[in-house]
């Protein structure tokens, strides 16, 4: 019977799926204010990558285009405002090669909201590890929206859990 | 004046269910190109032409 040790976990071995120091990990984050347009889906540009081990984030495109085919998980969160007055309804959403994918929880405020709110999307997608890329959307109703640039709160992240 | 703002000044009887739920689709790549219509599939208003559009301009 043959035995794999920690090693060859950590290391490729061959041929197959990646070893786990190989599995893709990124975050990136919004850190200026991004103006939206009311009832318009609106891509986020993410400007600051925190970490991206594979190096698949583009920071032209803002977008995320993983060359390791597999399962992954997705994470997003978008803090808007207004800059006059804030939006009453808003949506995070991603998108895959430009279509709209998924969407995350909608939020509904009362009438005249005063504050900012923070929408989140989740999801487990497919990439084909060539040509698919995935990026982070938001939708906002009413007000003058702006993405709020904030490190802390506008945030995109992703990992490989089951490689093809 | 905005796209969403145009549009709605054509057919103010559109409702925020239109624009969430792609009846009526407007986008933002946020590449420098703007607001545009990427899909128009509302059953009782036609999509707006360019030229209508552009006549709210003047």
């Amino acid at each position: 019977m043959s035995r794999l040790n920690v090693d060859q976990i950590y290391t490729r071995t061959g041929t197959g799926s990646p070893a786990i120091r190989e599995m893709p990990v990124f975050s990136v984050q919004r850190t200026i204010d991004q103006s939206i347009t009311t009832n318009t889906y609106n891509k986020i540009n993410y400007n600051v990558v925190n970490f991206d081990s594979n190096g698949y984030w583009s920071t032209s495109d803002y977008r995320y285009t993983p060359l390791i085919p597999g399962y992954y998980v997705f994470n997003m969160q978008g803090l808007v405002a207004g800059s006059s007055s804030v939006p009453t309804q808003m949506i995070a959403s991603f998108y895959k090669n430009g279509s709209l994918i998924r969407t995350g929880n909608r939020i509904v405020l009362p009438s005249a909201p005063s504050s900012s709110s923070a929408v989140v999307a989740n999801s487990l997608l497919y990439m084909n590890g060539s040509t698919d890329y995935i990026e982070g959307w938001i939708i906002a109703v009413a007000g003058t929206p702006y993405v709020f640039g904030s490190e802390v709160n506008n945030y995109f992240e992703g990992y490989l859990v089951r490689p093809d | 004046m905005n796209l969403y703002e145009k549009v709605m000044s054509l057919y103010p009887d559109l409702t925020t269910e239109d624009f969430i739920n792609g009846r009526v689709y407007l986008r933002n790549d946020s590449d420098g190109r703007g607001d545009y219509i990427c899909d128009w599939q509302h059953p009782d208003f036609p999509r707006p032409t360019q030229a209508q559009l552009d006549a709210l301009d003047a």
